[in-house]
């Protein structure tokens, strides 16, 4: 019987050889921090204390204000750890987390539901009381939405550490709410945007790009018209229309952004199997007698993968920046925190509100430099000319 | 003329040297043959000499001595500026790949200027003209005045390497350094090309040093011969004694892997009754549209009305030169692409008639075998896995032990070990691929295999082995071959019968012995004669020295 | 030729018809649609006036007829050939020709025509300028990248220029007007706006109480960039290190000086002490163009400030000079996006060009290193950089929006922006039709400016 030798596969090489690159290893480093922020915002930033014992003994506000949310990113997180470590091919494993993820969000979306009316202020006073025998708060002891009623004279204040009886390290915006807090809060709406979005615009643009590369003819040209039409419109006039004619909400906006950046991704796909249609491999597959099923995805599609990985990390970031803009602009969310709205409000006033811009806007520029990084070194990666290794220079050049 | 010694060319940050301790002279005038396969070191021996190393290389180290008018001059010692004044005017070099070596944006003229211009700062517009035109009517350049004004996307490879020449002939050089000059150009033109380097060599008193793989070459023109392997010079001296008389093993090896030097194949018994394959009055035409409406204005007839048969056990060569439709003949009969015109039948079925299922099952008689080992292979997947999907989807085997097995054996008869199976085609040099890519095709068992170019990009010896295989399998499989190629020698030692084709039309069909003895079509004639075989008549016109 | 220009100007069309289809799709498929709703909501009127109001509205621009009807409308509008209006909003007579009419823009009551032209010049304006300043600076990184490619100044160009990219515009736009153009920090440019209100009455150009001042100026401004350049060409490494170590320490502690927030001596040494740093290593780079701008930079500055002191009078700017100062920050904000991609792309180009047969050709007839660069990559590395020229434009609509908006500039973004949030149909349409016009057009002048570049290409 043959014995099995294990050779490293062109997932794993590309892999590797992405990994070698420090841009890479940083940008993946800071789209770790910020998956961690973004999964375990309630634990960082929280008016609702994580656990208090008081006359009746110990409760914890903050699960007991948990939304359907969060529940739902505790759990995808501990599953994806936990298939991270379980054995298979990776793309089996990919699908059970997010079979794992839909069952999770129905799940919570239906058994968790938070108190509908929150008062903030209680916690503050509570304690000023002496109510509380014991109190453990979040890092930062503000939500997101916490405006700070109870105390007088709110507004926009320069960041200011400890001394003073509020610790705000990164000021707070026009209506009194913590900066920090909104930011990590933040968070979530940038990954998420960024992830769904683009993964919209992936499927819809393989989708029909494999199709106008496979069939040609007719399915090409119509295809290619529609292509022509969407790049000829300026996106961000196209998700302006959409936007402000359609109201705001997160799904819409991802939805939104995701329908008009597909296009990039169908000229891709398309070039890729027009290309590998010609291929002698895929030719071979043909005169095999294999199914079409398999020769499209079995041997075309994951040959043709690179540049659109490449192409969608790229993605990512503009969606990210996408949803900054229409934040800044104004169209975005209305009162859930967005980085590109904090963005908007340092200049809002007469003056320069500084630690509006820099740290909202520092986060959205690590952001979409970590990711730009990112595809930066998949792109370095796959192409052949700029392997690391020599045997292609001696190769080209030698006898 | 140039003495080379102890050459040593590394790359850097590398320990094992490409090239090492080359040495080797060229005397005035003389025809010099630097031959070896692929790696071997010889091309960066050359670019070595004009001081073009890529940059990745280390300067290297040896000595280059260049005796012209004055003092001989180390070519290694020198520096840049030095370099470059002698770069196109006292040596000049032509390259392997006339399509890509001329810049696209300059007209022919225009480069050729340049090299006046840089070299010859004396002469005046009109004399640099005239002396471009005159240089372009030596290589034999038809119609030079309007060849002045074109641009090189124009001309035909054969036209673009002469224009090569000339440019590096234009100020007159004493050494003329060819690498592979002839290797991208059909046998036709290849023929004409060699003859016009040796003539102008003989014409000026130049010295050529001149590469390729190719030992017929060598026996057509070579004066003295240098075998490179693996970066070293394992032996030097005349072309006769070279080529007929060989000293070092590795020479020997190479002359004896040319296909007119391979043991003959074993007999097959040819049952000329069952006709495998009848093709008839094939066609296929691929329309040119034009205008604002995009309609066919003309037809391009890559395969025109051929027809011929194929028995069992036969080996039938298609032949021609690049463009005359050999490659689309094979695509058409697998149905790949699909034919205008014509029938092909397969066991006196019909074929293009059959529904897709009807087909698919068909296929599996018809197999095909192509030309690129780099992309012949998917890269994603094992080498076990490219063997019993096609099993698999023709109902081969129980289960995918049992098909791994037969793979296994599959792979034995095209002398792959085992291993092979859980290794990427990555990991494998170009024959090592081409030999899965023949297992590939001999799972399913099939009765015809449509061989395309497969050995055209494979070094001598390793062609070699990939006909051995070839032969073997015919003999033991009773397997049909559809061989397509353009080198004649392979054409005489493996098959049967062959149809020599021309701008997608039959020239002549017959038995292979019979053609080649007593050619019946003028296009025949032409093209075997073009040949370069080491059996050549061996001798110069002139003295050696 | 003309063949396929005749074909592409055809296959506009229909893209055309479908960029504003989709769309008006998107407005009336919206809550609410396109109504008059929209136009009245904002008055405190009573229902009856209300109702009346939008009766009114409905009839003259026919928003109460179902979106397919309205579509027709608009476009038998807009197109050379089609019916006429009469008063009542019916359609009268036989196709004939007539003048496109872009229709009348509901929010500022006047017409699209009207609008447009005067915000597009600004808008092109702004593109204009940014185009070839992306060019410049892009193809002068890319080509330096190339050829010292795997060496200090690639990678770290890389890394900057990533960094460039990655950069929000918005963020770079608060930030200049921050920091650049306030009160708090520093004010040398102005906030918004592209003129001064008084500049609308100065003269053109820059004139001088005393009239020879002013080719004075200029003569010492030359004089002195002139020297300074000479300078940065031919002098040693020492000494240009020197130079900019001087250079950088006085610049850095005049900035510090500007800046009212801090006055302490610390602060003036920390300025004067960053500014020698980056003086130094500007003086010291190898890169002849980097010192050739900043020092020739340096040199106009000094020119200016010394006739300045020396020069008696005063000078009004004029408005050419005020306009220009008014768009610079918008300028750069609008470039440096671009930038990135670019030198990128030139840098690709340049590599793959650098490594090709016929660059190893040129160097086997003896041509230099430089003249392979310059006369031979050159010109074919040129090629990929104009294909994608033509998908500049969109993208710089679209940042002209956003630059547009924080610069506060009436240009066609903002327009779009309020045409969007007002919900007017007209001017949305007119919009996307204009701007899906110059981007196709841009596509067709790209293409053609390809086959003039590559002999190889001909379109038949």
């Amino acid at each position: 019987m043959t014995e099995r030798v294990s050779s490293p596969s062109f997932s794993r090489r590309i892999l590797s050889e992405v990994l070698l690159r420090w841009g890479a290893r940083l940008g993946i480093a800071w789209i770790g921090v910020l998956t961690l922020i973004a999964v375990f915002a309630p634990l960082l930033a929280n008016t609702h204390p994580l656990l208090v014992q008081d006359a009746e003994g110990w409760s914890s506000p903050m699960l007991r204000f948990l939304g359907p949310a969060d529940a739902t990113l505790f759990g995808a997180f501990g599953l994806g750890v936990l298939l991270l470590l379980l054995p298979g091919r990776p793309f089996w494993r990919f699908l059970g987390w997010l079979a794992g993820l839909a069952i999770l969000a129905a799940v919570s979306f239906a058994l968790v539901s938070p108190p509908s009316l929150v008062v903030y202020e209680q916690y503050r006073e509570a304690e000023a009381q002496g109510a509380y025998q014991q109190v453990i708060r979040a890092p930062i002891p503000y939500s997101a939405k916490d405006y700070l009623r109870d105390y007088a004279d709110t507004g926009l204040e320069a960041p200011h550490g400890s001394g003073d009886e509020r610790r705000h390290w990164f000021g707070t915006d026009e209506n009194g709410a913590d900066v920090l807090s909104r930011m990590i809060h933040a968070t979530r709406i940038a990954l998420s945007i960024g992830f769904i979005a683009t993964g919209i615009a992936l499927m819809i643009g393989v989708i029909l790009g494999g199709l106008m590369g496979y069939f040609s003819g007719i399915v090409d040209m119509l295809g290619m018209r529609l292509v022509e039409i969407f790049e000829a419109i300026p996106t961000l006039f196209l998700l302006l229309t959409f936007v402000a004619f359609f109201g705001r909400s997160l799904y819409l906006m991802m939805l939104i952004i995701g329908l008009t950046s597909w296009s990039g991704y169908a000229r891709y796909v398309r070039a890729e199997f027009l290309r590998l249609r010609q291929q002698d491999f895929v030719q071979g597959a043909i005169a095999s007698g294999l199914s079409l099923p398999s020769i499209l995805f079995r041997h075309m599609l994951p040959n043709g993968m690179a540049p659109i990985l490449v192409a969608a990390s790229f993605g990512v970031a503009s969606a990210i920046l996408a949803e900054a803009t229409l934040s800044f602009l104004g169209l975005g969310l209305v009162d859930d925190p967005s980085w590109g709205q904090m963005l908007n409000q340092a200049v809002q006033s007469s003056t320069f509100n500084w630690w509006l811009a820099a740290f909202p806007g520092g986060a959205i520029f690590l952001t979409v430099f970590a990711y730009n990084l990112i595809g930066e070194a998949l792109r370095d990666a796959v192409d052949p000319h700029a392997q690391s290794g020599k045997p292609a220079v001696a190769a080209k050049a030698a006898g | 003329m140039l003495n080379v010694k102890d050459l040593t060319i590394r790359l850097k940050h590398q320990a094992e040297p490409l090239v090492q301790g080359a040495s080797f002279s060229i005397a005035r005038g003389e025809m010099f043959c630097l031959v070896g396969e692929s790696g071997s070191g010889k091309s960066l021996t050359a670019l070595a000499v004009m001081g073009i190393l890529d940059r990745g290389f280390e300067a290297p180290t040896g000595e280059v001595w260049l005796q012209s008018r004055s003092t001989p001059q180390n070519l290694l010692a020198l520096d840049e500026p030095a370099l470059e004044r002698i770069r196109g005017d006292r040596i000049g070099m032509i390259f392997q790949e006339p399509m890509t070596s001329l810049n696209p944006v300059f007209t022919v003229g225009a480069q050729i200027m340049e090299v006046l211009r840089l070299h010859r700062p004396e002469l005046d517009a009109k004399a640099v003209r005239a002396r471009t035109l005159e240089v372009l009517a030596d290589v034999q350049l038809p119609n030079p005045e309007q060849r002045f004004h074109d641009f090189p996307h124009k001309l035909s490879g054969g036209q673009r390497q002469r224009v090569m020449i000339a440019m590096a002939l234009v100020a007159e050089p004493e050494l003329l350094i060819a690498d592979e000059p002839t290797t991208a150009l059909d046998v036709t033109i290849q023929a004409e090309i060699l003859r016009l380097i040796d003539r102008l060599r003989e014409k000026n008193g130049m010295a050529v040093l001149l590469i390729t793989h190719d030992f017929g070459v060598v026996a057509q023109v070579g004066d003295r011969v240098a075998v490179m392997h693996r970066g070293r010079l394992v032996e030097q001296g005349t072309a006769g004694t070279v080529v007929h008389a060989p000293h070092h093993a590795y020479t020997r090896q190479l002359i004896r892997a040319l296909p007119e030097n391979l043991p003959p194949l074993p007999p097959v018994p040819i049952q000329a009754g069952v006709k495998l394959l009848e093709v008839d009055r094939l066609q296929v035409h691929f329309p040119v549209l034009k205008g604002l409406l995009r309609r066919p204005v003309d037809f391009i007839r890559a395969v025109d009305d051929v027809s011929f048969d194929l028995a069992a056990g036969e080996v039938l060569a298609v032949v021609g030169e690049s463009g005359c439709g050999k490659t689309t003949l094979g695509r058409a009969l697998l149905r790949l692409i699909e034919p205008t015109g014509g029938s092909v039948r397969y066991h006196g079925q019909a074929m293009e008639t059959l529904g897709r299922q009807e087909l698919r099952r068909l296929r599996r008689r018809l197999q095909v075998v192509f030309q690129d080992p780099a992309s012949s292979l998917n890269p994603r997947l094992t080498v076990q896995t490219t063997l019993i999907e096609p099993m698999a989807a023709h109902g081969i085997g129980i289960d995918d032990e049992e098909r791994t097995e037969l793979a296994r054996t599959v792979l034995e008869q095209v002398a792959m070990p085992a291993d092979a199976l859980w290794r990427y085609p990555h990991e494998f040099s170009g024959g090592q691929r081409q030999r899965i890519g023949i297992a590939r095709a001999l799972v399913l068992d099939p009765d015809v295999i449509i061989c395309d170019e497969v050995t055209s990009a494979l070094d001598v010896s390793v062609q070699a082995e990939i006909l051995q295989i070839l032969g073997r399998l015919r003999a033991e499989r009773q397997l049909a071959l559809i061989f397509i190629t353009h080198n004649m020698g392979v054409v005489e030692y493996l098959s049967d019968r062959m149809l020599v084709m021309k701008a997608g039309r039959m020239e002549e069909l017959g038995r292979t012995a019979d053609v080649i003895a007593r050619p019946q079509a003028e296009y025949t004639r032409h093209l075997l004669a073009a040949v370069p075989r080491v059996s050549d008549h061996v001798g110069r016109h002139r003295v050696a020295g | 030729m003309l063949t396929y220009i005749a074909r592409r100007l055809l296959l506009m069309l229909p893209t055309l018809l479908g960029i504003t289809v989709v769309v008006f799709v998107v407005m009336a498929a919206a809550p609410g649609g396109i109504s008059a709703l929209s136009l009245v909501e904002g008055q405190n009127l009573e229902p009856q006036a209300q109702k009346a109001m939008e009766d009114y509205y409905n009839r003259l621009y026919g928003l109460d007829q179902p979106a397919p009807v309205q579509f027709g409308r608009w476009l038998n509008n807009i197109s050379p050939v089609g019916f006429a209006q009469n008063a009542d909003g019916g359609l009268t007579g036989w196709p004939h020709f007539k003048v496109p009419d872009l229709g009348i823009s509901f929010r500022y009551g006047r017409p699209v025509l009207d609008l447009i032209g005067e915000r597009l010049p600004i808008t092109l304006l702004l593109n204009v300028l940014s185009i070839p300043l992306i060019y410049v600076i892009a193809i002068a990184v890319g080509v330096r990248a190339a050829t010292q490619r795997g060496q200090a100044f690639d990678t770290q160009a890389g890394v900057v220029l990533l960094g460039l990219w990655s950069v929000p515009t918005m963020l770079a736009g608060v930030l200049m007007i921050g920091f650049l153009a306030s009160d708090q920090f520093w004010q040398w440019f102005p906030t918004g706006g592209l003129s001064r209100r008084a500049a609308l009455d100065m003269p053109f150009l820059p004139q001088a109480e005393i009239a020879w001042v002013l080719p004075v100026l200029l003569v010492f401004a030359f004089v002195f960039a002139a020297g300074f350049m000479a300078f940065a060409a031919k002098a040693s490494a020492a000494l240009r290190l020197g130079a900019g170590v001087l250079l950088g320490a006085v610049g850095g502690y005049a900035v510090i000086q500007d800046l009212d927030a801090l006055t302490s001596m610390l602060a003036l040494g920390v300025g004067g002490a960053v500014g020698a740093l980056l003086g130094g290593v500007l003086g010291r780079s190898e890169w002849l163009s980097l010192r050739l701008l900043m020092f020739g930079g340096a040199g106009i500055l000094a020119g200016l400030a010394a006739a300045g002191w020396v020069l008696p009078g005063g000078i009004t700017p004029g408005f050419l000079l005020d306009r220009l100062w008014h768009l610079i920050l918008p300028v750069i904000c609008l470039s440096y996006g671009g930038l990135a991609f670019l030198a990128k792309l030139s840098r690709s180009a340049v590599l793959e060009n650098l490594t090709s047969d016929y660059a190893r050709t040129a160097r086997a007839k003896g041509v230099s290193e430089g003249d392979v660069l310059w006369q031979h990559v050159f010109r074919n590395s040129l090629l990929p950089l104009i294909t994608v020229s033509a998908t500049l434009l969109p993208s710089l609509l679209a940042g002209s929006v956003i630059v547009e908006a924080i610069f506060s500039i009436d240009g066609m973004g903002r327009l779009a922006v309020e045409a969007v949030q007002t919900r007017d149909r007209e001017l949305v349409l007119s919009i996307t039709l204009i701007s899906g016009l110059l981007t196709l057009v841009g596509y067709l002048l790209a293409d053609l400016a390809y086959a003039i570049v590559d002999p190889r290409v001909s379109y038949d």
